[in-house]
């Protein structure tokens, strides 16, 4: 499995993109779940708390980007 | 083929797609082992190599808007290189070979200097990953970890990787038919029973997984994949050990 600092670009572009407005999860989940190779792209943007989940009911729960992935995005010039 | 090594066939493609397709990883590298274990070097070779060819057919169609062909055409230069080099050999590696490669093969990206970073847009590092991958996989049968480290380097974008790859896996299954069916000296047939069998398994278990795969947490994932991915290797390592020992102590 790939590390965490090479993936770092596709982690950039999926805070990016929860940034510019809230996403709900399984769209978030089919956008950006890949296989073969399985870049753990989510994964590592939740642990790292740059996104986080919000509502417990599947269908309605939404992405939220948090203050850590704005300065993951401003520390990258991407604001 | 008999009746029993079919059933047996049949169940491991069927576990293993379903396993791909639960963690995105892992699949081929354990089908390849256990079909090691079940049929001849070359058979298996084969075998792999069109259930392998099928599925990422399928992803280069599904993804074929994505591809970077300037990448993929100088690696299918490597890849050439590689079928000539091994073609003038005609090598076949035992199975103590190619269980120990495979085992060791994911710790070799573990171990790469940090500073030997790969770059998927370099054209000398397309060349030399499509000889080392080629080569790795006409020993072992697989190269996707080593694969998808090259891919990871550069600034390609997620469906490009997907894309991309996928016509090097292509290209890289073709070069294994090719040898395994045709160049080296006592070539494995393809039984074209097993193989549409081997494709209908490849479909029935990856469909299987996609709700298990919605089940699944993203931590619950993450862990299970690396210990998949470390317990294979490991098991592979030690059956190979075991295989080149074995006749030390006879």
């Amino acid at each position: 499995m790939a590390d965490a600092q090479s993936l770092d670009p596709l982690i950039l572009d999926l805070v990016e993109w929860v940034a510019r407005e809230p996403r709900p999860y399984l769209e978030l989940i089919d956008a950006w779940r890949t296989s073969c190779p399985r870049l753990t792209v989510w994964e590592d943007a939740v642990e790292r708390g740059f996104v986080s989940r919000e509502g417990v009911s599947l269908p309605s729960t939404m992405v939220h980007v948090t203050h850590e992935g704005q300065a993951f995005l401003a520390a990258h010039g991407r604001v | 083929m008999s009746t029993l090594t079919l059933i047996a066939v049949c169940a491991t493609m069927l576990v293993t797609n379903f396993l791909s397709g639960l963690f995105g990883m892992a699949g081929g590298v354990i089908l390849i082992g256990l079909l090691l274990v079940l049929l001849p070097v070359q058979q298996a070779m084969v075998l792999h190599g069109i259930t392998q060819l099928a599925s990422n057919i399928w992803r280069v169609v599904v993804w074929r808007a994505y591809i970077r062909w300037d990448i993929a055409l100088v690696y299918s230069i490597g890849s050439l290189i590689a079928l000539a080099l091994w073609s003038l050999t005609r090598y076949v590696p035992d199975k103590a070979v190619a269980f120990l490669m495979l085992g060791v093969t994911p710790f070799l990206t573990m171990v790469m200097p940090k500073n030997m970073r790969p770059d998927a847009e370099s054209k000398p590092q397309a060349i030399g990953y499509g000889i080392g991958c080629t080569g790795l996989i006409l020993l072992t049968g697989v190269a996707g970890p080593m694969l998808d480290t090259f891919f990871l380097g550069g600034k390609l974008e997620r469906r490009q990787i997907m894309a991309t790859k996928s016509v090097c896996q292509v290209l890289g299954h073709t070069v294994k038919l090719i040898y395994f069916a045709g160049i080296v000296v006592d070539p494995g047939t393809v039984d074209y029973l097993p193989a549409g069998l081997a494709i209908l398994m490849a479909a029935i278990g990856t469909a299987a997984a996609k709700p298990v795969v919605e089940m699944l947490s993203d931590k619950v994932y993450r862990l299970w994949a690396n210990r998949i991915v470390v317990s294979v290797s490991a098991y592979y390592t030690c059956y190979g050990v075991w295989l080149f020992a074995g006749p030390l102590f006879d």
